[in-house]
């Protein structure tokens, strides 16, 4: 009896004593409760380039499909079809949960302790992003937005918005040009520059040119005086390929580092992006309307054949012209939906490090072995700027030779083609690009154009260039209304319903066009579920950007 | 027999016979029914706990105190006996059988038997029967439709894959909706260790209590409110499965040696295969392409078509090959799988020490070639009295599996590793010839290799293996204070460690092609400790009272590290060093610690009128230190009517009861919920990187709760031939601790706190019914079970009206949603005007997709319910189940896929163009589109067959809402014919008794309103155990089996 009291007393004091520290062990040991500036940036600007990045189901996809550089099969893009629910409008929760939630914190902490650089850094990130979801959406949630204890952020207006982030990219300049007391410096973890800090305020000066022309019909907002000093001082823009701002990608697939869009297209499985016959054909010299009879040096570095010199097809094909083969927007063929994983024509070694098409032949279709995958996704290039700039001076914004500015950002675009195979050719042997007399002819058709014409060739150069960056080309459409877009409803574009399916194909096939263009995005339907913030659904064949004036 | 003296030896406790100062009581106990020896009868001293069983023979020898006045001789379904010692020593007794079942005993919380009578709840007992030789490997499996109140879905045929059991519906929105299983004692962990998400890639994952030997156990009680499992604590929140196995429990008093060996041998084959058409080959419109679908040309109306791809001619084929159909492609897939299920049981025992010994192997080779589930076990146990006295005993008990199986879910998705060997497997085209599947250097051959892999192919080289060890161990030290207070302590362990390794091969459509592995080590370990003071005393004739404190301690660890290698370099080595490169694939350590205190009393009233009162605190690590203690109590009350009024009985009316419960059970939250940390990401570009993780944590979390009323009776009629068993409940959970979903605008996507309120309410029926007795021995005994829960979201939080449980792609979500059932899906609709009427689009003759989505199925059935038949003559007994679902939707990929394929009978009616109801509509408003006079224009545009089931149409491609089939299902589930060999005709042989039986389960199934030829299972379920439910994305079908079974003793 003795000995068991005694257990039992032993027993109780076990359970008495002691149990705050005996409950205390429910901090987590896996990961790090303290934030690091220096390893939050490199994942912020990886995921920039991921949401932005046009493979199937992110930002770029469906906007090269609007854009008619990509023809698809999903019904939530083709015939203008987006919805809610799209998988790239469920992008929506990565730009704010993700990105810009991390840039909130890189900024609070870097201004905390004063690191003038890292706060230029993270808010020249933030005004971009903010800018590409406005141009999507129009009125987004914004000054509530990624706000501790706020789970309803208000959606602010887009006009509001946009005053906003030119506000921002000013106080970003002002930070990036004051030096940091805090004794870290952006190094190797800022994988766009590399910590060069001089080339971070040429990209902020760079994107605000970018804002400031896609505003330039919003009279209450376009700063005429500014725009021309930020064109007046070349060197303190973007200036050179080399400064671009681009986020790169590398050659490791394991952890994957490749462009997401190489990735999804050569790693197996079907391929979702098939190449516009709208687009080839404008390359191909082969649209009546422009650029007719003029061939573009950058085809086999865009996209790459599979069936070599008129190898059998797998199945029958839709649109097949020579070896390119694909399939058309709007289409209701019978031979759309047919299996060809070594049939279509791929997208290339240019914008995601792909194979570049030197005429060879590979019976069980292409993979990641023929290419690397370390294409950078291209946000604004030098290139692009020249475009601003070119269109700027095409209606009167700004004085200047506008033939002379579009020369200029061809010659940039085929150079930029060189510089990116040059990332990401590995082992494949790629002749440098040989524009030839394309930049002759092409001027030759500007000098012989009208005014309007002269803006169309201006931006469908813009948006040849664009190739494997859509989303600015999206908002430049919208803008401008060119390039001139395949219709189905257009009797010149599809007489009868109909288009050829190209000189090689199967023959004709019918093609339509249910909805309207969509002029923004539709909201994410999670976002609407749950902040009661948010406003109704929106028409987005109807509901227009703040920038988008018809004038 | 020596070789069973050695095992003994082994195993048995050193143990000392102590001869005390009592008198020697000696007898035989007998059944009423049929004369014969009663095995197992409980001899007990009256009000004390000195007592023991009967052998084999029926035999018993029992020491008494000389004070002792009354043995006490009960059994499970004979009627209770007492009788007075006197100055006997010899007493030989005959037990009748008890119709009423009055006396009958279960296991309840913390392991206490208690007689059903006094239970003001309902706790439903399950006899080991039921479990073993019912040509069913799992566990659960075999358990589907015999007890009310529970639901038990499998997740599909592959073997050893999980299955998913819930009690009364589903008591929190995201977390563990399963029940606790406690084995002897110690709770068991029944995770499903998900490597990759099983929507893209994944496998048949299996269930942690597949590890449990069903041969091992000795009974099973589910207890299923908030008051009856209470006291087991924060975990019971969902019920509660309370297993004894035989060796936890081996039990003193038994003299002899008892040998049981039970052998079954069963053959498996794929329950139902689609009816297919072989008219039309593959192609669109009525001409060949070599596509998915076959939708081509006829087969008469072409001789040959082009060889797939030049790989075929590796392997003898020529450039072409006849146009003809491959009727049985898909049956040529499958093989006939077998399961074998063999263990030896050992019970031996002196008057103060037994030791009991099982080892058990089962071999279940699965109809998917090479998928199996292996498992081993053995366990032994024992008990001893100690000179001090001192009650000691212990089990341990260790078991190994081992599950192959093959890569399931979504081959579509656009995900490197999603290569599921299901993608085509049931939907082949009509043309395909699947075998052979390799060439000599181990390349797939396929029709279109980017597409899928070939199902040989992938079985062979494309595998999930996942090698299981367990070991639980326990021991309780006992001793009896004084006569009617006892003191035990318990201390336990069950350890787990679980090696997993899933291959995509070279040469697979996953992984890129360059072929990889994920490596997945988990490791859990769960201490128990429990202290017990059980009190157990009679104030005179007519008020007892028995009642207990206690306290528990509990400790759960988990490590768990995954690696993924990519790149297999030598081929057929498949070894995370053979890979080119080697990354982290997810992993941590968790722990958590749980400390209670509780108190039971239950006060009787002349053996009529039960007082039931419960009470628990724990104490929570995972809650915020200055928050983590939280109450609940309980009560209940058992009213036996019929024997407070004795004058209500009669021969029609011979028992009544009545229990009301009352009961509230909280529960804490899961590790590191608390504080916000920052997660890790993998290097880019060399560069070490940090992120915020999309969920938030709270500081300000609390414990949820569950509170249940439940109501029920209990009625016997007729002597026994109708008895009924009503229980009507409603529980609410509330302040549910989840991570709940917010607009990402916020910064996060979901943010923990405690919000929500669900409630379910339901009935559970059990009428059992024994219509034909006859005194040449005949029986014939039905049970009809009737299951209902009715749930309902009451709120989320704050103004959120709709939450995500899962997602598919988009569409559908499984949501919670205030008002609807719990986990109904919501997702892409089509437009229609405000009738109802489908809206079709002009320039199509199509559907028109809808800018918002909608509600459009619910996966909860209206109701379960089934019947089991049992005749019986002599030694003869033939028994059948059949159940009945009704409702419950289900998202099948596997039915849209048969239909927009064009490979059943449902298809083959396609010459001929239709016209879809509706009227027209635009396409960009989603508005009814009208005449001049403002009227709605009927539809005539015109569509081919093939239109219909691809496209903005039903099947492929279609809005999710025509993804949606009802799940209601008839199923003949069991069919069992056994026979007794007479133990006359055993006498000369070593055995003590033998038994044989062959056993069907699933043999036929029908699902009245799916598309006829599909003849698709819905109960399969793609996403195992987890709440993700009704969804089934390319998970292996069904599985029937037909087997032969062997019990003999000696």
């Amino acid at each position: 009896m003795k000995k068991i009291k005694v257990f039992l007393l032993a027993a109780l004091l076990i359970v008495a004593a002691g149990c705050e520290d005996f409950l205390d062990i429910n901090k987590d040991p896996n990961n790090p409760s303290e934030p690091n500036i220096q390893q939050l940036l490199p994942g912020i600007q990886r995921s920039i380039g991921n949401i932005l990045s046009y493979n199937f189901g992110y930002v770029g996809y469906a906007n090269a499909v609007f854009t008619h550089q990509m023809a698809t099969r999903q019904p939530e893009y083709d015939d203008y079809g987006i919805s809610g629910s799209a998988y790239a409008v469920n992008r929506w929760y990565e730009f704010y949960a993700e990105a810009l939630k991390d840039i909130e914190l890189l900024i609070s902490i870097a201004e905390e302790v004063e690191n003038t650089y890292y706060a230029g850094i993270g808010k020249t990130l933030k005004a971009y992003l903010y800018s590409v979801m406005v141009d999507l959406w129009g009125d987004i949630p914004y000054s509530e937005a990624n706000t501790k204890g706020i789970i309803h952020p208000v959606f602010d207006d887009d006009v509001a918005i946009y005053t906003d982030l030119l506000a921002l990219l000013e106080e970003a300049y002002t930070d990036l040009n004051t030096e940091p007391t805090d004794p870290r410096e952006p190094g190797n973890d800022d994988i766009i520059y590399k910590g060069n800090i001089a080339r971070w305020k040429k990209a902020n000066r760079t994107i605000l040119l970018k804002l400031y022309t896609q505003v330039r019909k919003v009279d209450a907002m376009y700063n005429a005086t500014k725009v021309n000093a930020l064109l007046d001082a070349p060197t303190s823009l973007i200036n050179s390929w080399a400064e671009s701002f681009i986020i790169p990608y590398g050659t490791s697939a394991s952890p994957d580092d490749r462009h997401p869009a190489f990735t999804s297209e050569y790693g197996g499985g079907q391929i979702s992006m098939y190449i516009s016959p709208w687009f080839y054909e404008i390359m191909n010299g082969e649209n009546p309307n422009i650029f007719t009879g003029i061939k573009d040096p950058r085809i086999p570095y865009y996209f790459v054949n599979q069936k070599v010199g008129g190898a059998a097809s797998e199945n029958n094909v839709e649109y097949r012209n020579g070896d390119f083969i694909s399939i058309y927007f709007g289409s209701t063929g019978k031979n759309r939906d047919h299996a060809g994983r070594a049939t279509f024509t791929m997208v290339g070694i240019y914008p995601v490090g792909g194979k570049y098409d030197n005429n060879t032949y590979k019976s069980s279709g292409l993979g990641t072995s023929d290419g690397t995958g370390a294409a950078p996704m291209r946000l604004v290039t030098y290139a692009d700027r020249l475009y601003l700039e070119a269109e700027l001076i095409s209606v009167g914004k700004r004085t200047g030779d506008a033939k002379a500015k579009l020369v200029e950002a061809i010659n940039a675009s085929m150079a930029q083609v060189d510089a990116v195979v040059n990332l990401c050719k590995g082992s494949q042997t790629v002749p440098a690009i040989s524009s030839g007399s394309y930049v002759n002819s092409v001027t030759t058709q500007y000098d012989a154009a009208s005014a309007a014409k002269k803006l169309e060739i201006i931006m469908t150069q813009k948006w040849i260039s664009s190739w494997g960056s859509s989303t600015d080309q999206y908002t430049d459409y919208r803008r401008t209304g060119y390039p001139v877009l395949f219709d189905p409803e257009n009797t010149s574009h599809a007489p009868g319903g109909f288009v050829t399916g190209g000189p090689d194909g199967s023959g004709p096939v019918p093609v339509q066009r249910t909805k309207d263009y969509p002029l923004s995005w539709p909201y994410d339907l999670i976002e609407l579920t749950l902040n009661n913030s948010a406003p109704a659904q929106k028409t987005i064949s109807t509901s227009r950007i703040f920038w988008d004036v018809v004038k | 027999m020596k070789r069973f003296a050695v095992l003994l030896a082994l195993f048995t406790f050193v143990c000392i016979v102590i001869q005390a100062q009592s008198v020697q009581i000696t007898g035989n106990v007998t059944g009423s029914d049929d004369g014969l020896p009663l095995p197992g009868v409980s001899v007990v001293v009256k009000g004390t706990t000195i007592g023991t069983v009967t052998d084999v023979n029926g035999n018993y020898t029992l020491s008494v105190p000389a004070s002792a006045t009354t043995l006490v001789y009960s059994f499970v379904g004979m009627k209770t006996q007492e009788i007075a010692i006197g100055s006997q020593t010899v007493i030989n007794i005959i037990l009748e059988v008890d119709a009423l079942k009055l006396d009958e005993v279960v296991v309840t919380a913390i392991g206490i038997s208690r007689q059903q009578k006094s239970l003001g709840y309902s706790v439903v007992d399950i006899s080991a029967d039921e479990a073993i030789q019912r040509s069913e490997p799992d566990l659960l499996r075999a358990l589907q439709g015999k007890v009310p109140g529970v639901e038990i879905r499998s997740s599909g045929g592959s073997p050893g894959s999980a299955t998913r059991i819930t009690i009364r519906g589903a008591s929190s929105f995201y977390g563990n909706n399963e029940p606790l299983f406690v084995v002897d004692g110690i709770p068991y962990s029944n995770v499903m260790v998900e490597t990759t998400d099983m929507n893209v890639g994944g496998g048949a994952y299996g269930s942690g209590i597949a590890t449990l030997d069903p041969n091992d156990i000795l009974s099973m009680s589910v207890l299923k409110g908030a008051a009856a499992a209470a006291l087991y604590g924060s975990r019971a929140m969902n019920g509660v499965v309370v297993i004894s196995t035989k060796s936890g429990n081996a039990t003193a008093g038994r003299k002899g040696l008892e040998v049981t060996v039970n052998s079954s041998v069963n053959f498996e084959t794929l329950a139902q295969l689609p009816e297919y058409q072989n008219t039309y080959g593959n192609g669109v419109d009525f001409e060949y392409q070599n596509s998915n679908g076959s939708w081509g040309a006829r087969f008469d109306s072409l001789d040959s078509i082009p060889i797939w791809n030049e790989d075929y001619k590796l392997v003898g084929f020529g450039d072409s090959i006849a146009y003809v159909p491959q009727p049985n492609n898909v049956r040529d897939l499958f093989r006939t799988g077998f399961v074998y299920d063999n263990s030896v049981n050992i019970q031996s025992g002196t008057e103060k020490s037994a030791v009991n010994f099982t080892a058990s192997a089962l071999n279940n080779d699965g109809y998917i070639p090479h998928s199996s589930f292996d498992r081993y076990s053995v366990s032994a146990g024992g008990s001893t009295l100690l000179q001090n006295g001192i009650k000691v005993n212990g089990s341990v008990a260790y078991t190994n599996s081992k599950q192959v199986g093959g890569i399931f879910g979504n081959n579509q998705a656009d995900d490197p590793e999603a290569a599921s060997s299901f993608a085509r497997a049931l939907w082949l085209g009509r043309t395909w010839i699947m075998d052979p599947y390799e060439t000599v250097d181990g390349v797939p051959l396929s029709h279109s290799p980017s597409q899928y892999d070939n199902p040989l192919w992938s079985w062979k080289h494309n595998q999930n293996i996942t090698d299981m060890d367990r070991i639980t161990a326990n021991m309780q030290f006992s001793y009896d204070l004084t006569s009617w207070m006892n003191l035990s302590y318990k201390l336990g362990a069950n350890t787990f460690h679980q090696f997993r390794k899933q291959i995509i091969d070279l040469n697979s459509r996953g992984y890129e092609g360059v072929g990889g592995m994920v490596t997945d080590d988990y490791k859990f370990t769960e201490l128990e400790s429990n202290l017990l003071v059980t009190l157990n005393h009679n104030f005179g004739e007519k008020i007892s009272v028995t009642g207990l404190i206690g306290n528990n301690i509990n400790q759960r660890s988990s490590d768990r590290k995954a690696f993924q290698g990519k790149g297999i370099i030598v081929p057929g080595i498949y070894d995370l060093n053979n890979t080119l490169a080697v990354i982290p694939y997810g992993g941590g350590i968790t722990k958590r610690r749980l400390i209670g205190a509780f108190g039971d009393v239950t006060v009787g009233y002349d053996n009529y009128l039960y007082l039931n009162l419960v009470g628990r605190n724990d104490w929570s690590s995972t809650l915020p230190l200055d928050n983590n203690s939280y109450f609940y109590p309980a009560a209940s009350v058992s009213f036996l009517f019929s024997e407070a009024f004795e004058n209500l009985k009669s021969n029609l009316f011979n028992l009544g009861k009545l229990r009301l419960s009352w009961g509230k059970v909280g529960n804490d939250a899961s590790p590191y919920y608390i504080y916000d940390v920052y997660g890790l990401n993998l290097p880019i570009l060399g560069q070490p990187s940090m992120y915020t993780p999309n969920t938030g944590y709270s500081p300000n979390l609390s414990p949820e709760f569950k509170t249940e009323f439940e109501a029920g009776t209990q009625l016997v009629f007729l002597n026994g031939k109708i008895g009924l068993d009503f229980t009507w409940y409603n529980n609410t959970s509330t302040d549910q601790i989840l991570a709940i979903d917010v607009a990402a605008s916020s910064g996060y996507t979901s943010q923990y706190s405690n919000v929500g309120e669900l409630n379910n309410t339901g009935v559970e029926i059990g009428l059992d019914l024994n219509p034909v007795k006859s005194v040449s021995g005949f029986e014939w005994n039905m049970y009809l079970q009737f299951t209902q829960n009715k749930s309902e979201v009451k709120a989320i939080f704050g103004d959120v009206k709709r939450a995500t449980v899962g997602a598919l792609f988009g569409d559908p979500y499984v949501v919670v949603a205030v008002g609807q059932p719990y986990g109904v899906f919501y997702g892409e609709v089509n437009c229609r005007d405000d009738e109802g009427n489908l809206l079709i689009n002009p320039g199509t003759g199509l559907l028109i997709r809808s800018t918002e989505q909608d509600y459009y199925g619910d996966p909860n059935p209206d109701f379960l319910s089934s019947l089991s038949n049992t005749f019986t003559f002599k030694g003869l007994s033939f028994s059948f189940m059949i159940d009945y679902r009704q409702g419950g939707d289900v998202y099948s990929n596997s039915i849209v896929s048969l239909l927009g394929r064009g490979v059943t009978k449902d298809t083959e009616d396609r010459e001929k163009n239709v016209i879809i109801p509706g009227y027209y509509g635009d396409p960009n408003t989603g508005e009814p589109l009208l005449d001049g006079s403002g009227n709605k224009i009927p539809n005539i545009s015109q569509v081919a067959v093939n239109d219909l089931y691809f496209g903005e149409s039903f099947a492929i491609n279609a809005a999710g809402e025509w993804n949606i089939y009802d799940g209601t299902t008839y199923r003949l589930r069991e069919v069992s014919l056994g026979y007794e060999i007479p133990k006359s005709l055993l006498q000369s042989t070593p055995f003590g008794s033998a038994h044989v039986s062959v056993t069907g389960r699933n043999l036929w199934y029908w699902s009245p309103n799916i598309p006829k030829y599909t003849n698709h299972d819905m109960d399969v379920n793609g996403y195992g155990s987890s709440n993700v439910q009704g969804i089934e994305y390319s998970a292996a079908p069904s599985v029937k089996r037909i087997g032969f079974n062997l019990k003999f003793t000696f």
